[in-house]
């Protein structure tokens, strides 16, 4: 079972979020997380076959920066969630989780708006009458300078973590997240 | 062809215009009534059956027209099947390998010599049928698994139905025995064919429909209104029998979808011992109404009525005997386990107790269908369609069992009209495995007259996939093809064996059907 919805909570022009936004920030990304791998549980127990749940988490999780504390508290809870399901759920089910980085390309988390915010922030130059696609691989590609791979992260590599994951070829592996963020040392202990 | 009344069943699909259009196209014309036969699933199952359709081309060599057969790739669904689906091939080659035929020990040699009559560019992989089509001696062939044909086929009484048939439409099918699909079966219905200028199709005992015609519409009418004709047939036998299957043992439960729900991780988990499955699951009327009836679990283990379905619904369905009314789903959880370990060793018993040395090794001793009373039929493939595909055919199969059970009228015959040794007592001998290897038929004739059966198992002549060794069929038998009106005598096909063989033999091994196997026994001969 791979679970990849989530959501990142948009401040108002204040800049903060609301209690009700960081309640539902939790509730969604955490225990929502929970209430899937329990309901999923009788399934796994009925068929009585090895099987496997990916959750994805963020390298948000690991590395701290100010602006978006309820998503990265979140995700960083979802990390443990994931720990302490893998000795709940063994040793029938293993759980593991990914955690990205910046990945611009198609996300719905980088919407243009948001997009020519950061732009801005980062003072990247760009005109409005360029494509979202094209603001979006700007974005992209500053992000990428900051990993030690230099290049951008995007949704297929992702999937390919969560197919190892999901196979046999990882089957000794459970309880662990993956780092699929470019290659970023402030995320390295976790 | 006296003229018929109006299809019943069937709609006549043919579209004139669109017919028109495509005039000076033979293929294109094969692969338009091709699609029309396999857009309704009471014609044929799905990926069964084969069409074909002989015309001319010309002859890259000369240039001059030169007459070709275009017939279904192997492995092919006449449904979806478009032109470069079918194999192309020299017609007078395939004429010439009659001179090449040392008898049906020998007949799947004759199978290499396939893409060796590949006409011009043509790599399709021919159909194991491509003798049978090249010889029955009309431009176009349909050779077709309905429902109601195979009920026809597959019942004890079959033979003398055909006959009841043939007076009550005014037709002229006429019945030829159950023959392993192949160069052999091919010679045979050449054969009865000659015998009977007037045949107007062929049931083959086991088996299927063969129909013809001299156009393209006319073959596709033909088979339509044959095949409506059958059902109707069988719709009014249904209608004096009643009640099938011995009447319903219980009814369908109102909250079937949920509970099946409920016990499909359980169930889905048991089978998936050698390989992990996708179930498909259907309450569909007519599978309730077998699932139901009293004599589900009898008629279960009789297996499946043809070569195709064979193929999806392995020997046979999985029964586990809940009962809705006093148990709960907890207890089905139970039962399921406790059935699947059963059948297993069922069937590794079965498998231990007639493989050779040469037989392939037993895999998967899983059923792929399996049926619940109260809440209907489990279908089990490697993916979504595949699986969906092993219900339908298991329904097919029901479908040819309704249409047997409505054909009885009373004991079945000593020996059954399917069999080509009229010698075997009413008992028949399981002879050998059904594990199928390289896409051949093996044959096994089915214990089908169990002396302590009830009247129900004693209708079908249910097979599953022969296997024959070659000793056995070293002599071949004498056959017989029984027709309404005549009896006709037999010839033997065997001709004593040529001392050299040809020396060209094919490299391609990209052929699925018995090239291994052919080889094998040649260079054993030798």
């Amino acid at each position: 079972m791979v679970n990849t919805a989530a959501i990142y909570p948009v401040p108002g022009p204040d800049g903060e979020l609301t209690e009700a936004q960081w309640a539902d920030t939790f509730l969604l990304n955490v225990t929502g997380n929970y209430l899937l791998a329990s309901q999923a549980e009788w399934v796994f127990k009925d068929q009585d076959l090895p099987g496997t749940i990916i959750l994805t988490g963020s390298a948000n999780a690991a590395v701290p920066k100010k602006g978006s504390e309820a998503y990265d508290t979140s995700k960083a809870a979802l990390n443990h969630l994931v720990r302490e399901l893998s000795i709940k759920l063994a040793p029938l089910v293993r759980v593991n989780g990914i955690a990205p980085a910046t990945v611009v390309a198609g996300s719905t988390m980088f919407p243009r708006d948001r997009v020519m915010q950061s732009l801005r922030k980062y003072k990247i130059a760009f005109s409005q009458d360029e494509s979202t696609e094209m603001l979006r691989s700007k974005l992209a590609d500053f992000y990428a300078q900051r990993t030690l791979t230099k290049r951008p992260v995007n949704p297929q590599d992702c999937a390919n973590a969560i197919a190892w994951l999901s196979g046999e070829q990882s089957s000794k592996t459970t309880g662990h997240i993956i780092p699929v963020d470019g290659g970023l040392p402030e995320a390295f202990l976790r | 062809m006296p003229e018929i009344q109006e299809l019943l069943q069937l709609k006549d699909l043919w579209d004139e215009e669109r017919a028109r259009s495509l005039t000076n196209n033979q293929l294109a014309l094969l692969r338009y009534r091709s699609n029309l036969l396999g857009a309704d699933l009471r014609i044929t199952n799905f990926g069964g059956g084969n069409t074909s359709s002989k015309f001319e081309l010309p002859d890259p060599f000369t240039g001059e027209p030169v007459r070709v057969l275009a017939v279904k790739g192997s492995g092919g669904d006449i449904g979806s099947i478009t032109e470069s689906g079918f194999a192309i091939l020299y017609l007078d080659r395939l004429e010439q390998l009659t001179s090449l035929y040392h008898g049906e020990a020998y007949e799947d040699e004759m199978v290499s010599y396939y893409p060796l009559s590949a006409f011009s560019e043509n790599k399709v992989a021919a159909s194991i049928d491509t003798a049978l089509h090249a010889f029955l001696p009309f431009d176009h062939v349909d050779h077709l698994h309905p429902d109601w044909a195979i009920a026809l086929a597959a019942s004890a009484n079959g033979k003398t139905k055909v006959d009841d048939f043939n007076r009550q439409f005014g037709r002229k099918i006429i019945w030829l025995p159950w023959q392993r699909p192949g160069f052999e079966l091919a010679v045979q219905l050449k054969w009865a064919v000659g015998e009977n200028r007037e045949a107007e199709g062929i049931i083959l005992g086991g088996h299927g429909l063969f129909t013809w015609g001299n156009t393209q519409r006319e073959c596709y009418l033909n088979s339509i209104r044959t095949i409506d004709q059958m059902g109707e047939f069988v719709a009014e036998h249904q209608k004096r029998k009643g009640a099938l299957f011995g009447g319903a043992a219980c009814s369908p439960i109102a909250e079937r979808a949920e509970i099946a729900m409920n016990i499909m991780p359980t169930l889905r988990g048991a089978l998936s011992s050698h390989r992990r499955v996708i179930a498909h699951y259907t309450d569909q009327e007519d599978a309730l109404a077998f699932v139901d009836s009293k004599w589900a679990q009898e008629l279960s283990a009789l297996g499946t009525s043809c070569p195709d379905h064979f193929l999806r619904t392995r020997v046979c369905p999985m029964f586990v005997p809940w009962d809705p009314q006093k148990q709960d789903a907890n207890a089905l959880k139970t039962l399921i386990q406790q059935q699947v370990d059963k059948y297993r060793l069922d069937y590794k018993k079965y498998y231990d107790s007639h493989a050779t040395k040469d037989s392939p090794k037993l895999r998967d001793t899983n059923p792929s269908v399996v049926l619940i009373p109260g809440l209907g039929l489990f279908g089990f493939g490697k993916n979504k369609k595949e699986a969906r595909i092993t219900t339908e055919f298991f329904i097919n199969a029901i479908h040819v069992m309704a249409g047997a059970n409505a054909l009885e009228d009373g004991a079945a015959p000593d020996h059954l009209p399917q069999a080509r040794n009229f010698t075997i007592t009413s008992h028949f001998r399981v002879r050998k495995p059904f594990e199928l290897n390289t896409g051949r038929w093996k044959r096994r004739s089915c214990n089908a007259c169990l002396l302590n059966q009830s009247s129900a198992a004693k209708l079908f002549w249910l097979w599953v996939a022969p296997a024959e060794s070659e000793e056995k069929w070293h002599h071949s038998c004498p056959k017989e093809a029984h027709i309404s009106s005549s009896r006709i005598t037999t010839k033997s096909v065997q001709k004593p064996r040529p001392t050299m063989l040809p020396r060209f033999r094919p490299k391609n091994k990209s052929l699925t059907f018995g090239l291994t196997s052919a080889r094998l026994k040649a260079s054993r001969k030798l």
